[in-house]
Parts: C-alpha cells; structure tokens; sequence
C-alpha cells in the first residue's frame, strides 16, 4: 500500500514527474472549472433561479459571510484564494469515495504547496493593503527582540498547515484500508462516512486558518483602525 | 521522501491556474448576478418606497380634495336654498300682486258694469218716471205741461236767494252777453213772453234773450247767463234719485264680493 499518491507515478522523465497526485488533481480542477462553467453558462437575475445556481450561489454567500465574519471588511478580495482553497480541499476529499480516486490532499506535495501558496499570499495581501514598510514593521512590533520569533511563527504556521490536513487524509485513507483489510463489512462505511467528515471539516479548518493568518497579517499592521483612531484623542 | 519538489512546484501552479479559472467561470459571474439582483431589489424598494410617498401624496390631495369639495357643496346647497326662498318670496309677492292687480281689475269691471247698469237704469227711470210724471201732470192738471214748468220756474226766479239774486242782476246789468233760455220743448211765444215779463219784473231789464231747445235736459228749464245759472228739471229729482239708488246697489255688490276675494288671497298664504 502506498502511504501517498505521489508514488503512484504514471510518467517519469527527470525532472518531470506525472504521478497520481497530479492526475488527480487535474481531475478535481475539471471537475470545479467544468462543473462552475456549466452552471454558470447561462445564470438567471430574477427567480425563479436554477437549483444548481441557487447551489452555487449558498455556497459563494457563505464563504463570503464567513470571510466577512473573520476580517469584519470586504469578503471579495479573499474570495478567490480562501474560497479555491476551500473548494479544492473538500472537492478531493469527498471525491476520496470514490473507488479508485486518490485525493491529492492525502499528498505531502499537495499539501505542503497549498502551505507554500498560503505563506506566499500573507505577506502579498498584508503589503498590498498596508504598504511593504509598514508590514515589514510589523515584525519588529511590539519589540525588535520578537523579530525571529515572528520569522519562526510564519515558517511554522505553514508547516504545521502542510502537516494537519496531510496527516488528516493520510491517516484517514490509511485507516480506512487497515479496517477493511481487518474487517471487510460495515466498518469501513462506517469509516467512509466518518472520512467524508473529516475531510469537510479538514478543508474549513485549512481555509479558515489561512484566512485568519492573512486577517492577522492586514490588521496586526494596521495600526490605525477605525475604533482606535476615535479612541486616541480620549 | 514523501514530498517531490516537482510536484510541489505542479501543484502549485495548479493552484494557481485553479484560483484564476475559478475566478473566471465561477465568483465573479456569481457575484456580478447577486450584485445585480442586490441592485435591482434596491431599485425595486425605491420605487416601491417612492410609490409609497406618491401614494400618500395622492392620498392627502384627494382627502384634502373631498374636504374642499364638501366645504363647498355645502356652500352651493346653503346658495341654492337661499336663492330658491329668494325666488320663492318673489314669486310669493309676483302672486300676490298679480291677484291685487286682477282684484283691481275685477273692482274696476265691476264698478264698470255698475256704472252702466245704472246708467242704463237711470235712464230708463228717468224716461218712465218723465213719462209718467208728464201722462201725470196732463192728466192731473189739464193744462200743458210745459206751461206749467214755466210757471214754476218763473216762480223760482221770483224767490231767488239773495247772494244769487244780486249776482244775476249784475249779470243782467252788464247786458254785454245775451240771455240764454233753453228748455227740453219748445217755448211758445206766450211762454217765452212770459219769461221775459218775469225778468223784467224782477231785474228791471229787458236783455236779449236766445231760447233753445236741449234734448238733455229732462223736462226743465234752465237759464245761463255769464256763469249764473238758474234750473228748475226733473234731472234734479231724478239725480236724487240715481243716487239712492247708486249707494244702495254699491252696498250690495260690495257685500256680495268681499269675501270671494278674501277666500283667494287666503289660498296664497
């Protein structure tokens, strides 16, 4: 048994590897561009709205709602980041039911690339809405003693981001192939349910932490909130 | 190793491609149709919320319309009820004239028609009681009648007043305007001598004197002279007469009419 499907290799000519990791993950991305364009081919303004429009409209509101929630701003620019990172994530771990599928979250790659993408996309959305110095000063705050700490924290935040969902799925699939080999009947459903549970909650906790990391990023470097420059001259 | 470095790079880049597609295809068509949708209930809401102030702007002018309109029908029904008491007093007073003005008419036709009826009868009395008197006289007296009216007016010459006396000798004194003597007959010349022997007896003049015969007087004799006048005629008898007989049927025609023209003007009341 393989412990990740980055060893499931289809094509190899150094350096270009194509494993089930990225087969796969092409597959999850048809899957999401496919299906969003056929729903929003043709979209509706006035109802009565099509179920598969009304599906993809609860889902597009609730990320917003649940961004807008975490940053209290505009949920539209995290939109695309947190909510493709959400959608991919749980798209591959449900599809993980499938016989046959290998979802690319239970990939160390995947997930250390989507950690990598996350430890990117903080510091670019903290400088574009506070400008590079004032972010770079958040790293000497509240003391220039805390400076490698902060460095610290970043690299180990990403990590630990790589680490959690990879562990999750890996050990989810594992689980699941451990009791069926042991006990072929119920449990393994059981187990599936259980895993399609994980996975869900894998990917809201992935997406939300990486959006409280972006939301900590903006407003640790803001100093200037709305509360607290009323607050000053008090 | 379980991570690969290529496939960490892919991945990555997939990552991103996904994130761009999925923009693409998937959030902004979402978000541009709820937009629009959030934008047109907001439409919606203000117009709804502007046809709500047109309403109640609508509302308040056609109350306030009504308002008007009672106030001033009530003022044309107060105008109309004063002009119909109006017309209805003008008419009231038109009838009531109309009727004093016909009653006046009615009084006129009848006094008319009393006039002549008494005309009528005072004639044909006179001219029965003439014809009576004269059959009377001729019978009675076997004389003429005309003598003896002579007779009597020569008579009352001789006893005349005094005031009428004196006034009709000055007249006869002036002798400027001639005598006149006029008689409903003839006057034979021994009457008409007998007249003027008379004159002279009383006046001490011999005036010249013009006789003639007028029809109206009813069976007398009369003499003018310079707006002195001596008469003696059974019109007088007769004109008593008319007049008795006139106030006695004025009286009645009065009394018969009365009360018909009281029951009228009661009736307009």
């Amino acid at each position: 048994m393989e412990i990740s499907p980055d060893h499931i290799i289809y094509f190899a000519r150094s350096p270009i590897v194509i494993n089930a990791t990225l087969v796969f993950t092409w597959l999850t991305m048809a899957i999401l561009v496919g299906g969003a364009a056929w729903v929003t081919r043709r979209l509706s303004v006035c109802p009565p709205l099509p179920p598969w429009q009304t599906m993809l409209e609860l889902l597009v509101d609730g990320i917003c709602q649940q961004i807008k929630d975490i940053t209290q701003r505009d949920p539209e620019p995290h939109l695309s980041f947190v909510g493709t990172l959400f959608l991919f994530i749980v798209t591959a771990n449900l599809l993980a039911v499938v016989p046959g599928y290998q979802a690319p979250t239970g990939s160390l790659s995947t997930t250390t690339a989507l950690a990598i993408c996350v430890f990117v996309a903080v510091p670019i959305y903290g400088i574009r809405q506070q400008g590079l110095g004032r972010y770079l000063r958040g790293y000497l705050e509240p003391t220039p003693i805390m400076l490698p700490f902060q460095i610290i924290g970043e690299f180990s935040r990403t990590l630990a981001l790589a680490v959690r969902l990879f562990g999750n799925i890996m050990s989810g699939n594992l689980l699941a192939a451990i009791l069926l080999s042991l006990v072929p009947l119920f449990v393994p459903v059981v187990m599936q349910v259980l895993g399609l549970i994980f996975g869900i909650i894998q990917a809201y906790v992935f997406a939300i932490l990486a959006l409280v990391y972006m939301a900590s990023a903006t407003s640790v470097q803001q100093p200037s909130s709305p509360l607290s420059t009323q607050e000053k001259p008090l | 190793m379980l991570i690969n470095g290529f496939t960490v790079f892919a991945q990555i880049l997939n990552f991103l491609i996904l994130v761009a597609l999925l923009r693409w295809v998937l959030y902004q068509p979402i978000l541009k149709v709820m937009h629009r949708r959030q934008a047109m209930i907001e439409d919606r809401w203000q117009a709804s919320e502007r046809l709500q102030a047109e309403a109640q702007a609508a509302l308040a002018t056609y109350q306030r319309q009504q308002h008007d309109l009672q106030q001033q029908r009530a003022e044309w029904l107060a105008e109309a009820q004063a002009t119909a008491d109006q017309a209805r007093h003008h008419q009231l007073a038109q009838v009531r004239q109309d009727i004093a003005d016909q009653r006046a008419v009615w009084q006129a036709d009848l006094h008319q028609e009393q006039a002549a009826f008494l005309r009528t009868l005072r004639q044909q009395v006179i001219h029965q009681t003439t014809a009576m008197v004269r059959q009377a006289l001729g019978d009675l007296a076997n004389a003429e009648l005309e003598r003896q009216m002579v007779g009597v007016f020569c008579d009352r010459l001789r006893h005349l007043d005094p005031a009428q006396h004196q006034a009709l000798a000055q007249a006869l004194a002036q002798g400027d305007q001639p005598l006149v003597v006029r008689s409903s007959f003839d006057l034979s010349p021994d009457l008409r001598q007998q007249i003027i022997d008379t004159l002279r007896a009383e006046f001490a003049v011999t005036p010249p004197i013009e006789v003639a015969t007028a029809p109206s007087l009813i069976c007398g004799i009369d003499l003018k002279l310079a707006g002195q006048e001596v008469v003696w005629s059974l019109d007088t008898y007769l004109h008593t007469l008319e007049q008795r007989l006139s106030t006695a049927l004025t009286h009645e025609e009065t009394a018969r009419h009365e009360p018909h023209l009281s029951a009228g003007a009661d009736r307009l009341h």
